[in-house]
């Protein structure tokens, strides 16, 4: 039987962050967090709650992909505040900042992990929902809204894969769910909230790097489908901006390709693989972009898109000049 | 008139959609997107080396049938630009030729 960090007792969550860190499956990682801090302790039963424990028997550790901390790093002479530092598998990832910031610097420097370890993937920078097996990829720039779009879809019923990374094994049009919290920044905080009281959000931190952020709990239906990809059906690049019009305007493949592989986290690393790997994603998908400044415009746009057919496949060459077969 | 070629051992990754061709080098690693244009002179070009007049032939030849007198000034720009690239190469000494836009080609 699965054991989910919501069937924890409190006073063992902190005892097994305190302690090695906690290891949690999410979608195709393990990771292991871990902190000294009780705030931390609260957030990751809350936010963490439905994630699956990896189990570990007589002392044996799982082998995970990652294991992340923030722990006290030093106190002000005479002062009882001290200053916290992110680690990833005990290496220092961000210099020591003000406790007040553990929560995002905990989720950054997760996020840090995802983004640079799993490159047996090619990882989007993108928002992903699926609805009846189809994938809506949302990606972009930071600031362009993929993550308040990807919140308030999933709040209307759609499943989250992901947030900030979409993720994709080579040799296949599927994306794997890796179903973290969403992270909502400031005026999105409230617009989500607005929409969905009854949504969960973890605390407010105000006065990062990013302006007051917030943590939204991703849906328990979401965590426990975590080991079922969908199929890859839209790519949409969302631009957020007061005063455009909100509408979906096709884009060629080709650029698509271009945008979607210069905002990827390992396009260039995985060289060929890369290439081909998005580009057997792109061939299969119809191609947006989304200017809004109309959260609502938007949705139902997004809402409308499983009425669109398929696009034709296109064509494939691989060329090897002057080289015997 | 220099004769131009793929240099020996590129890898091309080609796809195309809709009329817009997207290359993937993976000598560079660098990823370009191209019109049809650019395309069928590195797929011409690939096939066996060409003099720019025969090149600008076999083009003109797939685009029209007509001669088109802008055509040479337009091929020197594009080949000077897919050297850049690293995509093609010059085999000869070549003359220095006059600058002009080349048609649709981006580098990603």
């Amino acid at each position: 039987m699965t054991t989910r960090v919501r069937d924890l007792a409190r006073v063992e969550v902190a005892a097994r962050m305190r302690g090695v860190g906690l290891p949690i499956e999410c979608g195709p990682l393990l990771m292991r967090l871990g902190s000294r801090l009780p705030e931390l302790v609260d957030a990751v039963s809350l936010l963490y709650g439905d994630f699956p424990i990896v189990v570990e028997h007589d002392g044996a550790r799982a082998i995970c992909d990652f294991d992340a901390r923030v722990d006290p790093a030093w106190r002000w002479p005479g002062s009882s505040r001290f200053r916290v530092r992110g680690l990833i598998d005990g290496r220092t990832v961000f210099e020591p900042f003000p406790r007040r910031h553990a929560l995002p610097m905990f989720e950054w420097a997760i996020n840090w992990s995802v983004f640079t370890r799993p490159n047996q993937y090619l990882m989007l920078h993108a928002g992903v929902v699926e609805r009846g097996g189809k994938a809506l990829i949302l990606s972009g720039r930071p600031g362009a809204g993929k993550s308040t779009l990807t919140a308030a879809l999933v709040l209307r019923g759609w499943r989250l894969l992901s947030d900030e990374v979409g993720v994709i094994p080579p040799g296949t049009r599927n994306l794997l769910p890796l179903p973290r919290p969403v992270s909502l920044k400031e005026r999105s905080i409230d617009l989500v909230r607005r929409r969905s009281p009854d949504a969960v959000i973890g605390p407010l931190t105000p006065g990062t790097k990013k302006g007051t952020v917030a943590h939204l709990k991703p849906p328990t239906d979401s965590v426990e489908r975590a080991h079922e990809p969908a199929r890859a059906a839209w790519l949409v690049f969302p631009w957020f901006g007061a005063g455009y019009e909100t509408t979906l305007q096709p884009i060629s493949r080709a650029k698509a390709l271009l945008r979607a592989g210069h905002e990827a986290f390992n396009y260039s690393m995985l060289g060929a693989v890369g290439f081909e790997t998005l580009a057997d994603l792109v061939d299969g998908m119809a191609c947006y972009d989304l200017p809004f400044s109309d959260l609502n415009a938007a949705l139902e746009a997004l809402e409308a898109l499983p009425a669109t057919p398929p696009p034709e496949p296109g064509r494939a060459l691989v060329e090897r000049v002057g080289v015997d077969a | 008139m220099p004769t131009w070629r793929v240099p020996p051992g590129s890898a091309f990754h080609w796809r195309e959609w809709d009329g817009d061709y997207v290359l993937y080098h993976e000598q560079s690693g660098d990823t370009h997107f191209l019109s049809a244009f650019a395309a069928r002179a590195i797929e011409c070009l690939g096939d066996e080396p060409l003099t720019e007049e025969a090149l600008c032939q076999s083009l003109s030849a797939d685009y029209s049938g007509n001669p088109d007198r802008t055509l040479p000034e337009t091929m020197r720009a594009l080949l000077v630009q897919l050297e850049e690239l690293g995509l093609v190469e010059e085999m000869a000494d070549r003359a220095a030729g006059p600058a002009s836009t080349a048609q649709g080609q981006e580098r990603a």
